[in-house]
């Protein structure tokens, strides 16, 4: 039987140091919820889409969209892709599937806990199980614009080999990580304080321009110097080097990224674990 | 089947009453619990309040506390507490076995979604697996008694099918421990009845913490009170005593205040019995006079006085008028005038009852006085019934010989 002893320190079960098990009691949190991050998935998903005439099109058309501006943009002479020897549109969507994975995942994990607030106030559920389910949104689209890259690539004549490929989607995870680490931190304080929303989706927008996604780097511009600390650069363009290229360059400043996205991640997690006892009464 | 399901030990619950700083606590209380450090000190800081303090009890299985006293006093702030919502300032809550919670049923509900689909959502919110959901979705379709529109989205709901299905699917859960929230207020008299047994049948295997105004429903449910006033606990025990405490605290603490035009006033209320001795307490079905002393500045041709009678609950429950007695009373300019109302057999429910005397125009449009709540009575009787009104009855077998029929 359980047995749950609610302190002020929040919630602790019966029998458990809980300063050294903390770990073990996230985890056990999220495979016992797994079955309503499904459903919370699930009813956002099809919330979503029920009462709009174009359904998940538009999943489709946001990126078609986007990069049909860049592409527009490109020919226009706005900025260079000399460098880049592949076609633009596959390496842009592929880019913008691979963004959208972080951008997404951020914003609508950041959303997760205010959107809920009424159901957070009323009943007691894993709130973790909310920012998972968020970013399960995030995670539908991408594979929704792989698909779409995928038949970009196809149509290009770009045909990866199954070895990158499969490289390439293990060395999307740390990114993955970095989305839900970055969005459990956000959760907790876009819940405290609104102004996070509207900050989240400030940074996201110039991330976008600043992160090499939609167009190479041109070599020593102020940029490519700003990009070289920048995680994401690597986190993205690694991955989408493995897959359109078969190999990558970047790869040790790729191991430091991914170690910084693990940490993000455990921290983000482990805070928001903490913290959510706290949190129905001041939503 | 007597272990104890819930222990609360100097449970205390402080709350701000500014947002700003509010928040800046939450901030703080989190950053104590990410680094380890102790809670916030339990003493209050600026802009804060207690809104529970010092609560101890044990529940055991079978057994069920009833939650009472006046609104905002903190019983919500518990049952919160209980069900694990929002976390206590001190002292602690050990629960023991899974909780279960007719709070807002339906909370979780999206508007969007179908009835089946949200039953799903629902039932994963409240903790049921998949396979549990399937196995029970007949019992919660059966029980909500809206099959017909289970595949329409639950937008198109009335209020009182949002409320049965959310009812439907919460009450499926099999619970150690029962949290219930004024949630037999709602949906109609034939629900309720489904509600009431559904209840019954949990309340032998479970600890049912209970908040509710009905005084009916705490004295048939609870097997013992907490009456909560303030964030303090008036009285712990029995609850024929948390009843009467209840009472007593409802009496003490009415506010009279006054309102109307002015130009004419009551100028006292009080209650006389048969010998014409004042009284506060009345034996239910004894004869009741109400005299009052009125004057006016104006003439007022029939004139309505009305007298109202409010619960612990705050309904209106009973009125005493001149315009449905159909007596004319005129008032003339300058001149006091006693009026008695005589009740031949006031019938109330046993309880606490406030008192409010109006003087209005004949089309009872214009306020000229209107004393709220300038005085209460008690009614008392051996039993407690659920309505308002009880009409004493003479019960008679008639027949015994007849053989029974089914068709009533």
């Amino acid at each position: 039987m359980q047995i749950i002893t609610y302190t002020a320190r929040g919630p602790n079960p019966a029998h458990r140091p809980c300063r050294f098990h903390l770990m073990e009691r996230m985890i056990a949190e999220v495979i016992s919820s797994r079955e309503l991050i499904w459903r919370l998935f699930w009813r956002d998903f099809l919330a979503r889409y029920r009462q709009s005439a174009l359904g998940v099109a538009w999943i489709i058309l946001q990126p078609l969209f986007l990069v049909g501006l860049f592409v527009a943009m490109n020919q226009a002479g706005i900025f260079q892709t000399t460098g880049l020897d592949l076609p633009y549109v596959p390496y842009a969507l592929a880019g913008l599937a691979l963004w959208q994975i972080f951008s997404g995942g951020v914003s609508s994990c950041s959303l997760a806990l205010i959107e809920a607030g009424h159901l957070i106030a009323k009943i007691n559920l894993p709130r973790s199980a909310l920012v998972f389910a968020a970013f399960g949104q995030a995670t539908a689209e991408f594979l929704v614009r792989l698909a779409i890259t995928a038949m970009a690539c196809l149509w290009y004549g770009l045909i990866p080999d199954g070895f990158s490929f499969i490289l390439a989607a293990m060395a999307t995870l740390p990114l993955c990580l970095l989305a839900l680490g970055s969005g459990f931190v956000l959760a907790i304080a876009a819940a405290l304080f609104r102004d996070v929303i509207n900050a989240t989706t400030m940074a996201l927008s110039g991330l976008l321009l600043l992160t090499p996604v939609l167009y190479p780097l041109k070599a020593d511009s102020l940029l490519a110097k700003l990009n070289a600390l920048n995680p994401l650069n690597y986190l993205i363009n690694v991955p989408r080097d493995l897959a359109l290229h078969g190999h990558s360059t970047d790869l040790s400043a790729y191991a430091i990224s991914v170690g910084f996205a693990l940490l993000v991640f455990l921290m983000g997690w482990r805070l928001f674990f903490i913290a959510q006892p706290h949190i129905s009464e001041r939503i | 089947m007597s272990e104890v399901l819930i222990k609360a030990q100097g449970l205390g619950k402080k709350f701000s009453k500014s947002l700003g700083r509010g928040l800046l606590y939450g901030a703080e209380d989190m950053a104590r619990s990410f680094f380890g450090l102790a809670p916030r000190s339990a003493t209050l800081g600026a802009d804060e309040f207690w809104s529970l303090q010092d609560v101890n009890f044990e529940l055991k299985r079978g057994e069920c506390l009833g939650l009472i006293g006046p609104n905002g006093a903190g019983k919500s702030s518990l049952l919160k507490i209980l069900n694990g919502i929002i976390p206590p300032s001190c002292g602690q809550v050990t629960i023991r076995g899974k909780v279960g919670a007719l709070i807002e049923v339906g909370a979780g509900f999206h508007p969007l979604l179908t009835g089946r689909e949200n039953i799903y959502v629902n039932g994963a919110i409240i903790g049921l697996s998949r396979r549990e959901i399937d196995r029970k979705f007949d019992a919660i379709v059966d029980f909500s008694g809206i099959e017909e529109f289970i595949d329409t989205p639950v937008k198109h709901y009335s209020s009182g099918m949002y409320v049965r299905l959310g009812f439907a699917i919460a009450i499926q859960m099999e619970p150690d421990v029962l949290l219930i929230d004024e949630i037999l207020a709602v949906g109609d008299a034939g629900f309720r009845s489904k509600c009431y047994n559904a209840i019954d049948r949990l309340s032998e295997r479970t600890a049912i913490a209970f908040v509710s105004h009905a005084m009916p429903m705490i004295s048939r449910l609870a097997t013992q009170t907490l009456l909560i006033n303030r964030g303090q606990v008036a009285y712990q025990g029995d609850t024929a005593g948390g009843i009467a405490h209840y009472h007593q605290l409802f009496g003490s603490q009415t506010s009279p205040s006054r309102m109307g035009s002015g130009e004419a006033s009551i100028l006292s209320v009080q209650f006389l019995d048969t010998d014409e001795v004042p009284i506060n307490t009345v034996g239910q079905g004894r004869p009741l006079t109400i005299e009052m002393r009125i004057s006016s500045r104006i003439e007022i041709r029939n004139a309505n006085i009305d007298i109202v009678f409010v619960n612990i609950a705050e309904e209106l429950v009973a009125e005493c008028s001149t315009l449905v007695a159909e007596q004319a009373i005129n008032l003339v300019p300058d001149q006091e005038l006693a009026i008695r109302a005589r009740i031949d057999r006031f019938s109330l429910n046993a309880g606490v009852y406030k008192v409010s005397v109006l003087i209005l125009s004949a089309n009872a449009m214009t306020h000229y006085d209107w004393q709220k709540d300038c005085t209460t009575i008690e009614v008392t009787a051996n039993q407690v019934g659920i309505a308002g009104q009880q009409f004493a009855a003479d019960w008679i077998v008639v027949d015994t010989n007849r053989p029974i029929k089914n068709d009533i």
